[in-house]
């Protein structure tokens, strides 16, 4: 504490005096950050209000030890937080005379490289749908033409064109090979869309790079810079979904099946694993691919913002973490593991159905109402809707 | 993102904010250095100015970056260091360029308001 005669040390201000300023300039600081504005210039701006509202104290004071009462005198006097979130596009802004009209001058244009890299998705995705098709295609061949001989049946190029038409002669498969194994089939697969896929992938990714790159050396010219991560992690990503339905697909089924062994409503040694319950298997692909959809979406968001940060100069952003879809999704997943795993498949009553409409009913209750945080609600009312089920089971 | 011009904020305030850059260069004109709030001080002192600390502080911010300012941290008697901008080589080439702009500009419209005053 200073004495009475001694000038005040605005150096050290009074705790509290010092928290009212550290508030304020905090505040600002955080407007700043939303809006893009570096850590450099954020302390440049910060700096000089910080000076700026210790010299108004000083000449509020007069001589006397600062208060809050002086404090928020000063803070009165100058412009709240906010006003930084309308002036600070002035950091960025460009030429002076751009008209009123518009006085942030023309929009940037979209990059060229963002956009070819978004065509290229288009392309590979496109590729992707015809790869499927293929392997429907040759699987559905593969299945009609069983009975035939192997080089009749096996990855026949036909049965793609024309899968449930009657073979319309020697296929060419046959008639290449000659040996009795076909290997046009996995030509038309890679050839029609696992190729292609690959080059698109490589090519989107590439030129998502470089506009990211061009975007980055000139802000005020070249935009797009979403569309340009996006072209950069849409296949990566796509691999990362993919990685993710599988192990949870696999995962939470054998999860199940260890519940209803530990439950005792199955046993090992007398139902066995030839008692595969083919039906719950393929009923858990929906879901675990929504799981791993919502997951990659995270990730994926988490990327992109970090990357944001990154172009801006920033950290990474803290943002808060959606909780209550996550509170939800564990919650759901959990009451129909359970509803699952005490349901009794093994002995013929098929309950899955059920227990995954509640999943599903409570995934979509948590996206909604998780986002306006009444995430635990949606919780509650899942488990009580597998509760009643179970019940009237 | 465009601002469209309200009533109650009148094309005199879009005036001011286009010449800011220009009323900033040219407040350090004729000073060794200065730092923020003498600036904004200096600025408001004129009539017909009323710039605020949440659009000067902006701009030295960013003309310090485009290498228009120097920047120098030097103590201060009232706290933490202070910042004292003053303009670089191409700073006051810029002041220059926009000054002979603003002239002309002036004077055009000068010209067109004494002719209608005639």
């Amino acid at each position: 504490m200073n004495e009475p005669s001694d000038p005040p040390q605005f150096g050290t201000l009074p705790e509290d005096v010092q928290a009212k300023f550290e508030a304020h300039l905090d505040a600002v600081d955080a407007v700043l950050m939303r809006y893009g504005q570096n850590r450099s210039q954020r302390a440049s701006i910060t700096d000089e209000l910080d000076g700026q509202l210790r010299d108004m104290l000083t000449s509020h004071c007069d001589g006397t030890e600062p208060t809050v009462e002086d404090a928020e005198s000063v803070l009165a006097e100058v412009e709240p937080p906010e006003a930084f979130a309308r002036r600070s596009i002035d950091l960025e802004a460009v030429p002076v005379y751009s008209g009123f009209a518009d006085d942030d001058g023309p929009p940037p244009r979209t990059s060229g490289w963002a956009i070819a890299g978004l065509v290229c998705v288009i392309l590979g995705v496109l590729a992707s749908v015809a790869s499927v098709v293929t392997i429907a295609g040759l699987f559905v061949g593969y299945m009609s033409h069983q009975a035939q001989p192997v080089a009749e049946r096996a990855f026949s190029s036909r049965v793609v064109l024309a899968s449930h038409s009657p073979p319309l002669g020697p296929s060419l498969a046959q008639a290449q090979a000659g040996s009795g194994v076909s290997v046009v089939g996995l030509f038309l697969i890679f050839g029609i869309g696992f190729l292609p896929l690959l080059v698109f992938a490589v090519l989107a990714m590439a030129c998502g790079i470089v506009a990211m790159g061009k975007i980055k050396a000139a802000p005020r010219h070249v935009g797009g810079w979403g569309l340009a991560v996006f072209d950069v992690v849409f296949f990566p990503f796509w691999v990362v979904w993919g990685v993710l339905t599988a192990g949870l697909w696999v995962g939470v089924f054998y999860v199940v099946q260890s519940i209803k062994l530990l439950s005792g409503k199955m046993n090992v040694f007398e139902d066995g694993w030839h008692d595969m319950p083919w039906a719950e298997l393929l009923a858990w692909g929906p879901v675990a691919t929504l799981l791993g959809l919502a997951l990659n979406v995270w990730i994926t968001r988490a990327t992109v913002l970090g990357l944001q940060g990154w172009r801006s100069g920033n950290a990474v952003p803290r943002r808060p973490f959606p909780l209550g879809i996550l509170v939800w999704l564990c919650f759901g997943l959990a009451v129909g593991l359970i509803a699952v795993a005490f349901s009794g498949i093994g002995d013929g009553d098929n309950f899955i159905l059920p227990a995954i409409g509640v999943l599903v009913l409570g995934a979509f209750l948590g996206v909604v109402a998780g986002r306006r945080g009444y995430g635990w609600f949606a919780a509650l009312a899942c488990a009580l809707g597998a509760g009643v089920l179970l019940y009237l089971r | 993102m465009a601002r469209e011009p309200s009533p109650d904020r009148p094309w005199s305030t879009q005036l001011r904010k286009g010449l800011v850059e220009l009323t900033v260069l040219a407040a350090l004109r004729g000073v060794k250095e200065a730092y923020g709030y003498e600036l904004l001080q200096r600025i408001n002192g004129l009539p017909g100015f009323e710039l605020t600390e949440s659009t000067v502080y902006p701009m030295l911010a960013r003309l310090s970056k485009d290498g228009l300012l120097n920047v120098r941290v030097g103590p201060s008697p009232h706290g933490p260091p202070r910042r004292y901008y003053a303009l670089t080589t191409a700073g006051r080439k810029r002041l220059k360029n926009m000054s002979a702009e603003w002239s002309q500009l002036n004077a055009s419209i000068q010209s067109l308001l004494d002719g209608d005053a005639r």
